[in-house]
């Protein structure tokens, strides 16, 4: 090293040291016109969370999910070409290589099947609906039916996880528990999210507690199932001796105990754990209020039918459905099980539809009359659609369908919607021709109602930031009011 | 060197004089073409003689370190310098002047002291041997730079418009919401970004005026700048569209440019009819412009920039946010809050009152199914910005209604299954921005709402949807409440139906309950022995319910214990003998389940051993199940022993129970076998299959399960 370079450098410890505040005192000062410079991620990605990304269109969710998946072809999407072609073999040029379930692919024939159900147009909108839902076809003009939405799963389990959680493996948080986790509490009373179970005559699948599953989420954020037994929430009430006293002395120390635990290990599950038995506490006082169902009017029972008074049934599961989203809590999820048509179509059918119309009607118009459809999304609609060909044995009065992922129809109501019939199937009701709504759409879409931006709500697990809507979904705008 | 500055204080000198010349006879000025751009060069020249006056003032600094015979030169020079300069860029500037366009006031004042600043030069120039050693030559230098910084200032102000420094401080801009016009929210923002920097009321180029709609409307010396509905001949299109080297192009080459969005939008709004008055929450998809202002009513970010209050500090959110009581902003970022009021058991009306800290936010308020009345009016009124108010279920009655009449802003007011029963007309009238009221279920009469109606035309009100109460409802059946169907010692039966002034009628007798004969149900009852229970609901306007039936069984006598003396089927074997006594029920949905116990190859034979102190035995009940397309049959014949010591049985009874026709229907059923009380220890119960299965039957002649779950013992 030269000697020069070798004196410029040696400087002593108190220049060096004057020279280095001087440069970094000028840096602080270019860094002030760089607010992001020291964040260390780019602004868009993590948001506070329990808030809105922007003003919500709507607060609550009431999700009326028709277990086993009610045919369209049955319920809103008309298609006269199929009575017409009644039998006939359904052309390779629409099938496409469609696949099929183990139930029909033993099958020779696919035969068409036009609907048993007549249908008509009702509204300002002029919405088909068929002759199985008089009291929904009585508020046409609160719908918006979706005849275009399309999922991937053919199997129950598969398409219903996808539906729920935008995943079909079953790992993943539900909706309700990403609207929790998104949102916060409206009223810490009572959880966030609820899930409420009933049972038609039809041919019914299971639901599992996967459903509503707070997945990677804070246990905070699970769905909390009523059931339909005389204490709505199980071990809830204070055992036989203990009184609301003692029970708060007992959950002061265990809290106590648990925080402990926090320190040592420092678990955030443990403090997820505190708040259950806080948010429990809570809820001695506000589920008895709430499933008192006994302080209904007659003229609302007369709206729901009087199945609402007997618990455990679908009517039931809407009255209650409404007293919880009007007390706050914003993802109420029905489960209505039996729509899972194979054969014996027709009866099956209206059967499940005698179980669900009154009702779903009667919540809608329920919500309207006190000013919370406004804010509140309703919606109906099942995992998949069903086949245009008969599966089995199409005799003069009775057929059955199968699976159908390609075209299913749905509506919602309330909350921002605007209604009317968004999407088209192509004649034969097999393929869609317009407006394609995949379930990530879907799941995009119903979380741009409630205030947030699918690819901001986000969670950071096991190394990536997963969504509800994983790497896909658009907001379907034309569905918003 | 000095002829250099001699000649120069000449030249300033001259220059100085033509200056004076121009001004006093400006009228007369004619501007060759020649000339022009000397006068254009005046923005960029004026930066000469500023720079040659603030190093005049930074002079002074080295008087120390020069000998003052130096220093004096050095001065001189700069200020020889400084003086020219000044002349030179006064004169440019009055050629300048001559192209128009300025607000004359602002012109008037940098001209002439722009010909101050450069004869103040001059004379200091001229002076400055002799005055350099005063002491108040400092004194002149200074006041020389004060006046060059003034004219600058005002130049500045000419070109730049008289808030163009501290305009991002300042920055109001103008709230888009709904309610703003297609041209405030879209054309406005494009014009005062890019064509108003000349157009404005200072400076009106081609005495072209864009700051109001009104004066844009006027136009400028060649007219209107647009034709409405004729884009391609509106000059401002024409002029935007021409290339940027050409004259007449605008915006001027070398200020910022139209983007080709913003000319489109222009375009398509002109092409449009250039409408000004629409509002965008008017615009429909089917509007020609609808599609340009989606994106920009998402930039603008219309529902959080709508409000203009300050947002209320985070910690007095977090202070008032409890179980009972929920305050937060209704989106990131907005100044606005939202609240809610929990639990009518815990209400008090302090909950209320400490909201108003947020009165300015609040714009959200949820009081629904609590104890309010109109007590809490005047609180409710501090809240200027509230826009929704929910007073759902509460003990409202419309009283105090006239208070909210300060809430300017209130849209929607929910008083649903409230007992308002007073015309609130007049009152509601008063909120001017109210939109909507939701008035099911109150104690207002018909003709009242339909006066409501007429009265407040502009107001939509919600009176909820009729029930067509001819319609005849079935009615559910009543609800059985005891949990099992095997009673425990002194349980009563308890009957239930929730729905208010409806009758449940039973009978115990195996016959259709009716509305007449059948016993009504007024409080639990007793049964004796096992019961077939039947129950249907009645009400007035309600179809009568389908029958509840169900089977009960008091619990029995229990033996100390049973034994099984015969095999069971294969995997039916249930818990052996004590499933017989456990006073658990088999499900009749399930015979897999650990209740029943199968019996097909032998018979059931079981006995039971009630000890020595046992209580005398009037009548044996066995439980059993039906579903013949199972194969399952009611036991052929039933025989009932009675022993002391197990050795020699003595039959007590023996029944043949009635086979049903056929029946695709699953049943519980049961056979009592009723005899004179006997007092034994022990006692033996047979129970034999139907050996052939009937004719009827799709397996004639085969055998047939038993299936029984419970006996009991009275």
């Amino acid at each position: 090293m030269n000697e020069f370079l070798k004196h410029r450098l040696n400087i002593n410890r108190r220049h060096f040291l004057g020279k280095m505040s001087l440069g970094l005192g000028s840096v602080a000062l270019g860094s002030l016109l760089m607010p992001d410079l020291w964040k260390g991620e780019d602004a868009t990605a993590a948001l506070p969370l329990g808030l809105p990304h922007f003003a919500p269109k709507a607060k609550r969710i009431i999700y009326l999910f028709q277990n086993g998946a009610p045919s369209q072809l049955e319920t809103f999407d008309y298609k006269p070409k199929l009575r017409e072609m009644h039998g006939e073999d359904l052309p390779a040029s629409i099938r496409m290589g469609q696949r099929l379930t183990g139930m029909t692919s033993g099958q020779e024939r696919f035969p068409m099947v036009g609907s048993k159900f007549d249908f008509a147009q009702y509204g300002e909108n002029r919405i088909w609906i068929s002759e199985l839902f008089p009291h929904i076809a009585s508020i046409a003009d609160e719908l918006c039916v979706i005849k275009s939405m399309h999922t991937e799963a053919i199997n129950h389990d598969p398409a219903l996880t996808f539906m729920q959680t935008g995943a079909q493996q079953g790992n993943r948080p539900s909706m309700g528990a990403w609207m929790s986790y998104g949102l916060g509490s409206e009223n810490k009373n009572l959880p966030n999210y609820t899930v409420l179970l009933s049972r038609g005559k039809g041919n019914g699948q299971g639901v599992y507690s996967k459903l509503w599953t707070n997945g990677f989420l804070d246990s905070v954020h699970q769905g909390i199932q009523f059931s339909a037994s005389e204490e709505a929430v199980h071990y809830l009430e204070n055992p036989a001796g203990a009184d609301r006293t003692s029970r708060r002395r007992m959950l002061d120390k265990l809290a106590q105990l648990n925080e402990l635990g926090y320190q040592e290990f420092g678990d955030p599950e443990i403090h997820a754990k505190i708040q259950q038995y806080e948010m429990a506490y809570r809820m001695q006082t506000a589920v008895p209020e709430l499933t008192d169902l006994q302080r209904e009017p007659e003229h609302i029972i007369r709206m729901y039918g009087s199945e609402c008074l007997v618990p455990g049934t679908y009517a039931a599961n809407c009255l209650l459905a409404r007293k919880l989203s009007e007390s706050g809590v914003r993802f109420v999820q029905l489960y209505h099980q039996g729509w899972d048509q194979h054969g014996n179509l027709v009866n099956e059918m209206q059967g499940q539809a005698q179980d669900v119309d009154r009702p779903t009607a009667a919540l809608i118009k329920d919500l309207k009359q006190r000013g919370l459809l406004d804010e509140t999304l309703v919606i109906w609609g099942g995992e998949f659609g069903r086949t245009n060909f008969c599966q089995g044995r199409l005799s003069k009065d009775n057929y059955g369908r199968d699976h159908h992922p390609r075209c299913y129809s749905i509506f919602m109501a309330g909350g921002g919607i605007q209604p009317g019939t968004y999407g088209e199937t192509d004649e034969f009701g097999y393929n869609i021709v317009e407006n394609p709504v995949h379930v990530n759409d879907f799941h995009a879409t119903i979380l741009h109602l409630m205030g947030l931006d699918h690819e901001k709500l986000t969670y950071k697990h096991l190394g990536r930031r997963y969504r509800l809507t994983d790497v896909a979904g658009e907001v379907i705008k034309d569905i918003i009011a | 060197m000095t002829r250099l500055l001699r000649f120069n204080l000449n030249l300033v000198f001259a220059l100085n004089i033509l200056l004076a010349f121009f001004l006093v006879f400006e009228s007369m000025l004619d501007i060759p073409l020649l000339l022009q751009p000397l006068g254009r060069l005046h923005p960029l020249f004026l930066h000469v003689p500023i720079g040659l006056f603030v190093l005049l003032a930074f002079l002074p600094l080295l008087k120390k370190r020069l000998s003052q015979e130096v220093y004096c030169e050095v001065e001189y020079f700069v200020l020889n310098l400084a003086a020219l300069s000044a002349a030179f860029t006064a004169i440019m500037g009055l050629f300048l002047t001559q192209e128009g366009g300025y607000d004359a006031a602002l012109l008037f004042k940098h001209k002439w002291l722009g010909a101050g600043l450069s004869w103040g030069a001059y004379l200091l120039l001229l002076i400055h041997p002799w005055a350099f050693a005063k002491k108040w030559w400092l004194i002149a230098l200074y006041g020389t730079v004060l006046l060059m910084m003034r004219a600058g200032h005002f130049g500045g102000n000419l070109t730049h418009g008289e808030d163009y420094v501290l305009a991002p401080l300042r920055a109001e801009k103008k709230m888009i919401t709904a309610s703003s016009t297609l041209y405030e929210a879209a054309i406005e923002p494009i014009l005062r970004e890019k064509c108003m920097s000349c157009h404005n009321n200072k400076k009106t180029k081609g005495e072209l005026n864009m700051a109001t709609l009104e004066k844009l409307l006027k136009g400028g010396e060649n007219g209107p700048v647009f034709v409405a509905g004729n884009a391609v001949e509106s000059p401002m299109i024409k002029r935007a569209l021409l290339p940027v080297e050409d004259k007449y192009h605008m915006p001027p080459e070398g200020k910022p440019q139209l983007n080709s969005q913003e000319i489109s939008l222009l375009e398509n709004w002109i092409q449009s009819g250039a409408e000004t008055q629409i509002k965008l929450q008017d615009m429909t998809e089917a509007h020609p412009l609808y599609a340009a202002i989606v994106p920009i009513l998402e930039t603008q970010k219309l529902e959080e920039t709508r409000y203009e209050f300050k947002p209320a500090k985070t910690s007095s959110i977090q202070d008032l946010n409890g179980p009972l009581r929920t305050v937060r902003p209704i989106a990131i970022g907005s100044p606005a809050l939202e609240a809610a009021i929990f639990i009518r058991r815990f209400y008090e009306p302090q909950l209320l009152e400490e909201l108003s800290v947020f009165r300015e936010q609040l714009v959200r308020l949820d009081l629904s199914s609590l104890p309010i009345d109109g007590a809490a009016m005047p609180t409710l009124a501090q809240f200027k910005n509230l826009e929704e108010l929910n007073l759902n279920n509460t003990d409202f009655d419309g009283s105090g209604l006239d208070e909210l009449a300060k809430c300017q802003q209130l849209k929607v007011l929910s008083l649903s299954n409230t007992p308002i029963q007073m015309d609130i007309g007049e009152s509601l009238a008063k909120i001017t921005a109210l939109e909507k009221v939701h008035l099911w279920s109150t104690q207002l009469s018909a003709s009242q709402l339909e006066r409501l109606k007429t009265s407040l035309p502009h107001v939509q009100i919600e009176t909820g949807y009729v029930i067509d109460t001819s319609e005849i409802l079935p009615l559910s059946p009543p609800a059985l409440k005891n949990k099992e169907d095997v009673l425990a010692p002194e349980e009563l039966i308890v009957l239930e139906s929730k729905l208010p002034g409806a009758e449940i009628r039973y009978t115990i007798d195996g016959q259709e309950p009716d509305s007449l004969l059948a016993k009504r149900y007024e409080e639990p009852f007793a049964i004796k022995g096992p019961t077939l229970l039947k129950a249907k609901l009645y009400k007035a306007g309600w179809q009568s319910s389908p029958v509840m039936e169900e089977l009960l069984y008091p619990l029995g006598l229990k033996p100390l214990d049973a034994t099984l003396l015969s095999n069971a089927s294969a995997r039916r074997g249930a818990n052996g003998a004590a499933s017989l006594w456990d006073g658990i029920k088999g499900s009749p949905s399930n015979f897999n389940g650990p209740n029943w116990l199968g019996y097909r190859k032998e018979p059931m034979i079981a006995t039971f051993d009630f000890g020595t102190q046992a209580a005398p035995i009037r009548e044996v009940v066995i439980s059993y199940l039906e579903h013949n397309p199972a194969y399952i049959f009611k036991p052929e014949r039933i025989r009932f022993w009675a022993s002391q010591d197990q050795e020699t049985w003595t039959l007590v009874k023996e029944e043949r129970p009635q086979q049903d026709d056929e029946s695709q229907a699953v049943r519980m059923q049961f056979s009592s076998l009723t005899f004179e009380p006997q007092s034994y220890r022990y006692y033996k119960i047979q129970l034999d299959q139907v050996a052939r299965l009937p004719q009827w039957h799709r397996a004639t002649g085969e055998r047939a399960h038993i299936f029984v779950d419970e006996i009991f013992f009275y």
